[in-house]
């Protein structure tokens, strides 16, 4: 219906368009109409997000400032749950574990994945069936990972020792103190490398032909390509990656909870894997898993804007 | 009673059809067992004790139990189905927990009402004391119209210590680490069971039961944390967590630094696999191969065996200690929600349950001990491993339970890391002891 077909009974003819005033009433009745629909929306992601990111975080910090269990009484103690967190024996070697961990597997996924998504780009036939396999491990959970992981790494009839055998040398402990953190992390690497490549080949596919077909007819080397101008065009898909793959890294529990139960000893007991043991194994400990979860989120917040800080330095700060 | 029924016709069933029962002498005893259970039954029907409930029961019952064995909600289904025999119109429900997470589930259902009856283990119970979650028993269990039936569970001194309140029935008590031993080896190195009588003797044994690339002496350290494989050296050091009053820790003792030795020169020389060698999955089938001569381990294990073992094998428990000689184990309770409402038909589904018979049936399908003392008559062994029962006594003998402090688990589990620390040669016997002391402090807040 138009707008001169909407006049009143009582309009006289002749005065069919409408007063500033029905104007500006219908103009904020429509802003209003398209503002409610966009909030009707993003209200069910709202929503989601309240419930299951705001609302916890409000939960953990108030957790965090109480002693006892689910099943009984809770007191307020206030700070005392981070204040006694430096003398805990063994936190030390969780957050030595955890920073162990990220430096080993961080570095060699993104490094891995750019290597494959170099690769990869480069293929013209077949190249989804190279992707698909590269990405498979990717739709792998965690826990099934750490399960066929448990049997390459069998002392007796495990892949890598079969291996190891086949080459004449002697069989591993690969999940003992000396190995354990070390497998975990490469595990780590084996399934995350495919999703970062994946990742980068994208991006990769998007990059300007025209500045490589300039590079190849100034007669500049792959390496040339690679270093001035593949990285450089990539450095926002790579800041990310780190940024992301840093801060999975450093939430790393499935695989150590089902491949070595945080063990042997604490060889592979993490920060997130020490919370769990608070949280369910162990009497009214809540208020402690809550409080290293916090000081957990604290410390990626502050590392994620440090790496940014560094990283924008380098970029010249665009 | 219909278990025990079936058992006695079984048996005499057996007899006859291999020849050790003549038809007549059969028949005449099956009229025998037939005419004794009318008896029985028209006995019982007319004295009924005062504890029990009425005949007419009704509802539906929800279990959440521990996933003692890969059968065991059958084994509970069979259970229900023998209380159905008596009580047709009472259904239940059986969902199991998993043991990392047992005590946070229980806590979260019992607080939500989301179950009636619970298998709850020892290391929770001073937690579950000095909260309201669970239903107060201790009217029910001390009715003297009771007291004959309790007399015939064991530990109520243990459970009794943890305060006033009575919250549980016990239906089992649980070793927590003992040798699975392989007596072939064992006499192969010139030894007998003995050699678990000192200290000295079992470590000459497992050396020479050791060779090289082939068969360790002994399996240790395969499970991180929380089954007490150190904690009973430690109690056999004459040390605790805590001390009798709980004032202070009890840890770093001459004795206990001397036991934590003992235990790492294992590893030095050799006798026992590196940690992290076998899962504890892999750890009983390593043991059936032959690749560990001695097995420490719960016993679980006993359930995962194979049937056929090639060779003769043996419960033990470990040698004695500088003080004295320690089997560690807990007890498994079954409670009732204090939220659901017919208190009386769960009060008579949880003494069917942990009755003589079904409590025996139970323990022999779960690799642990029955918590009654009639449970023997009442069949147990038949399901388990022969070696189950045989062990029974010895493990008895020598039972030591965990502290009486909330924190016990917390520190277990913690305790346990540390010391395997030690025995991989990161930090030494008296560095983790200390680290332990430390551990009890911090937990226990002292």
């Amino acid at each position: 219906m138009g707008l001169d077909a909407a006049t009143g009974a009582g309009v006289p003819l002749g005065r069919l368009r409408l007063s500033a005033e029905e104007h500006r009433r219908l103009r904020h009745q429509a802003r209003l109409r398209r503002e409610l629909t966009g909030w009707l929306f993003l209200a069910p992601m709202f929503a989601c997000f309240v419930i299951f990111l705001v609302l916890p975080v409000i939960g953990t910090v108030w957790w965090s400032l109480r002693s006892g269990g689910l099943g009984g009484e809770t007191k307020f103690i206030g700070f005392r749950n981070f204040t006694d967190l430096p003398d805990t024996v063994g936190a030390g070697t969780a957050i030595t574990n955890t920073l162990v961990f990220a430096l080993i597997s961080v570095p060699l996924i993104l490094i891995g994945a750019l290597a494959i998504a170099l690769l990869l780009a480069r293929i013209e036939r077949g190249g989804s069936i190279y992707r698909f396999l590269i990405y498979f491990p990717v739709l792998v959970p965690g826990v099934v990972a750490a399960l066929i992981w448990l049997f390459m790494t069998n002392v007796d009839f495990g892949l890598f020792n079969e291996v190891a055998r086949a080459l004449g040398g002697k069989p591993v402990v690969w999940l003992g103190a000396d190995h354990a953190l070390t497998v975990l992390a490469i595990l780590d690497v084996w399934r995350n490398v495919g999703y970062w490549a994946l990742f980068f080949v994208a991006a990769i596919i998007g990059l300007p032909k025209e500045l490589y077909q300039a590079a190849d007819l100034d007669g500049a080397s792959a390496l040339a390509r690679l270093r001035y101008l593949t990285l450089p065009l990539l450095r926002r898909m790579i800041f990310f990656a780190v940024v992301v793959a840093t801060i999975w890294g450093l939430q790393v529990f499935d695989t150590a909870l089902v491949l070595t139960n945080g063990g042997p000893g604490t060889a592979t007991t993490t920060v997130i894997y020490r919370v769990w043991l608070y949280m369910f194994g162990a009497t009214n400990k809540i208020g402690v898993a809550s409080a290293i979860s916090l000081v957990l989120i604290i410390a990626i917040l502050l590392l994620t804007l440090v790496q940014m800080r560094l990283l924008r330095g380098r970029r010249g700060g665009d | 009673m219909n278990q025990r029924i079936d058992r006695q016709i079984c048996a005499l069933s057996d007899a006859h059809q291999t020849g050790r029962l003549s038809r007549r002498t059969f028949v005449m005893r099956l009229l025998q067992l037939g005419l004794s259970t009318a008896a029985v039954a028209s006995i019982a029907a007319e004295f009924r004790p005062a504890y029990a409930a009425a005949k007419d029961l009704k509802g539906h019952v929800r279990f959440l139990v521990g996933p003692w064995s890969e059968g065991e909600v059958d084994h509970q289904k069979h259970i229900a189905q023998a209380f159905n025999a008596l009580h047709p119109d009472v259904t239940f429900d059986f969902r199991l927990y998993q043991w990392d997470t047992a005590a946070q589930e229980i806590s979260a259902s019992v607080a939500g009402g989301g179950h009636d009856i619970y298998m709850t283990t020892e290391s929770s119970y001073p937690d579950y004391e000095a909260g309201n979650g669970f239903e107060d028993l201790t009217a029910r269990i001390n009715d003297p119209a009771f007291a004959a039936e309790k007399a015939k569970y064991l530990y109520w001194e243990r459970t009794e210590s943890y305060g006033p309140k009575l919250l549980g029935l016990p239906i089992s008590w649980h070793v927590e680490d003992a040798l699975f031993v392989n007596m072939d080896k064992v006499r192969a190195a010139g030894h007998d069971a003995s050699f678990i009588d000192s200290w000295d003797k079992f470590l000459d044994c497992i050396t020479k039961m050791t060779k090289e690339g082939e068969t360790y002496g002994l399996g240790i350290g395969i499970q991180v944390g929380g089954y007490g494989e150190w904690y009973q050296r430690l109690r056999s050091a004459g040390g605790s967590y805590l001390t009798p009053d709980h004032t202070k820790p009890n840890v770093n003792l001459p004795d206990v630094v001397k036991v934590t030795e003992q235990m790492a020169e294992l590893f030095k020389k050799g006798i026992a696999p590196p940690l992290g060698t076998y899962s504890y999955d892999a750890a009983p089938g390593a043991f059936a191969a032959g690749k560990l001569a001695i097995l420490s381990s719960d016993l679980a294990g006993t359930t995962v065996l194979p049937k056929k073992v090639p060779f003769d094998w043996k419960l033990l428990p470990y040698p004695p200690g500088p003080v004295s000689q320690v089997n560690f184990n807990d007890v498994t309770y079954y409670m009732a929600n204090a939220k659901s409402p017919d208190k009386d038909l769960l009060w008579e589904v949880m003494t069917f349950w942990t009755n003589g018979a079904n409590d025996a049936y139970w323990a022999d399908n779960s690799g642990t001990y029955p918590a009654r003392t009639d449970a023997a008559q009442n069949g147990y062994g038949t399901n388990a491993a022969p070696q189950l029962a045989e062990a029974l006594p010895l493990f008895e003998k020598h039972a030591v339970g965990l502290e009486n402090f909330a924190q016990w688990a917390t520190v277990e589990g913690l305790a346990e890391a540390e010391i395997q620390n030690c025995y991989a040669g990161k930090s030494t016997a008296a560095e983790a002891v200390a680290n332990v002391e430390k551990i009890v402090k911090h937990e226990v807040g002292l």
